[in-house]
């Protein structure tokens, strides 16, 4: 416990130092000449998105989680699934769509690039709302909830459907479908769109990227 | 990175020492087995088999929703053993107790679950009182979960319905139970470091779980503290102050300018390979026309 508890803490020390970077970073990401004049804008967009939910998922939610007295009431509550969903989309997932972005950019040709961009666009405030939605609608404050009742009544108690079948902690797992919507529909469709869309494009040019620029 | 991977190995050794052990039996007051360890293993294979992590939990481990068997297992037998205390002593109804009475008896099955009962020689668990029906009536609490989709979180109807498969499947809940209630020799709390919370059952944070919370603050604000001692000491660690080296300063290079073509790609370049080209990219954008 001792090392667990000590050790796990230390790694939030570089997540809240992220936020000392981030001023640069946003100053790369807008670009010298207007936000359009930077070619792989969405790439760092994105990376921009890595940063914050590394610092909120990873970093705020995790460290939530993080103390052994906390971690006793709240192993295997949906205090855990937040952090689990803000650090693991967040960071993993967005770092993933930034790469896809970057490749976007470089296998598009000139003339169809406007129409990947406004997918990626799209995905881009899709992906972060509908996360957003999910974690602040959701799982933040119904994980809050579950934790009080198994400070209240006991672990049992907290997992059975007393707690979970009950009309409050029920509404709050319902309140997950709009965060989910946008996510799908907002974030994960465009960009499948995208994808889809520069793929063909590529097929019928024989698989071959035109020269960047 | 050797002293890393020595602590994590000796972690896990610990851990794979330290587990708790399975009795062989686990007995009556008056001799008669309840169950086995060969009952408990394949109850964990049958668990396995049906994919119940999926359902809910053992000590907090598994699906997102569903109960944590080990502690509704707990649970349950505290509230039967509270139950028998109750009649033997007050002579009604746990329910129906005053507020003192209630103490009395919530005070005795604490004091009972706390106990380790376990004889690492004979390898025997000796079981509470009445220990016999107790374990039965977990074999029928189970068997009605697992009857109705509509308790159960909607798994297949009868999915898990052979009276055989039940009463492992118990034996495999109720021996976690004992380990997440029973004091581990030598110690003030059980196995799970008293883990899941039940106060009937007397499971509370231990101390050593207060304490290194506290102690773990301090390595976060130390931490934080110490790198930023080192930021400023060292001028962000000497992110600023070094020119990318692929790009010639235009200052040192006269009148040379950077095209946008080059500064970007340039930029794009670095950034896909280091992760502190970012300010390099920053500085050589600056510095470009």
């Amino acid at each position: 416990m001792a090392l667990g508890a000590t050790f796990s803490a230390l790694e939030v020390v570089p997540l809240a130092l992220l936020t000392l970077d981030a001023w640069d970073f946003y100053r790369v990401t807008r670009g010298e000449g207007g936000p359009s004049a930077f070619r792989h804008r969405w790439t760092f967009l994105f990376l921009m998105a890595v940063g914050f939910w590394n610092f909120l998922g990873a970093g705020v939610f995790g460290f939530l989680i993080n103390m052994p007295i906390v971690s006793y009431y709240e192993a295997g509550t949906t205090l855990t699934v937040n952090h689990g969903h803000a650090a693991f989309a967040g960071v993993f997932g967005m770092l993933g769509v930034g790469l896809m972005a970057y490749v976007l950019r470089e296998i598009t040709a000139e003339a169809l690039w406007p129409r990947i961009e406004q997918c990626l666009k799209i995905a881009f405030w899709g992906l972060n709302i509908g996360l957003a939605m999910m974690v602040l609608m959701s799982l933040l404050p119904n994980g809050l909830l579950q934790v009080w009742d198994v400070v209240e009544n006991g672990y049992w108690h907290a997992r059975s459907v007393a707690h979970t079948g009950s009309p409050l902690p029920r509404l709050l797992e319902w309140m997950r479908t709009p965060g989910d919507l946008v996510f799908i529909f907002g974030g994960a469709l465009p960009l499948c769109w995208g994808l889809g869309l520069a793929y063909r494009d590529l097929w019928r040019r024989g698989g071959t990227a035109d020269a960047p620029r | 990175m050797v002293v890393g991977f020595a602590s994590l190995i000796l972690m896990s050794v610990k851990a794979y020492h330290n587990a708790p052990p399975i009795p062989a039996k686990a007995i009556t007051s008056g001799a008669e087995i309840v169950y086995t360890a060969d009952e408990v293993s394949s109850g964990q294979a049958v668990f396995l088999k049906y994919g119940l992590m999926n359902n809910g939990t053992i000590w907090g481990h598994g699906g997102m929703l569903g109960p944590d068997f080990s502690a509704q297992t707990l649970h349950n037998l505290a509230l039967f053993d509270a139950e028998r205390t109750a009649r033997e002593r007050f002579g009604s109804a746990y329910d129906e107790l005053d507020s003192r009475q209630r103490g009395t008896v919530d005070g005795e099955v604490a004091a009972k679950f706390k106990a380790n009962r376990y004889d690492p020689a004979s390898g025997t668990l000796t079981l509470l009182p009445e220990g016999k029906a107790a374990f039965d009536s977990q074999v029928a609490y189970w068997t009605d979960y697992f009857l109705d989709p509509a308790r159960n979180g909607g798994l297949a109807k009868g999915s898990v319905s052979d009276p055989k498969e039940l009463r492992e499947l118990t034996a495999f809940f109720v021996w976690t139970a004992w380990a997440a209630a029973a004091e581990r020799p030598g110690t003030r709390h059980s196995y799970t470091n008293n883990f899941p919370y039940d106060p009937l059952v007397g499971n509370h944070p231990t101390g050593a779980t207060v304490l290194w919370s506290a102690i773990s603050l301090l390595f976060l604000l130390g931490g934080i503290g110490i790198v930023l001692l080192a930021f400023g000491k060292f001028d962000y660690l000497g992110w600023h102050g070094v020119p990318p080296p692929a790009v010639p300063s235009p200052v040192a290079a006269g009148a040379t300018r950077i095209s946008p073509a080059q500064a970007d790609r340039h930029r794009a370049s670095l950034v896909l390979h280091r992760p502190d080209a970012v300010r390099h990219g920053a500085r050589g954008h600056v510095l470009g026309p």
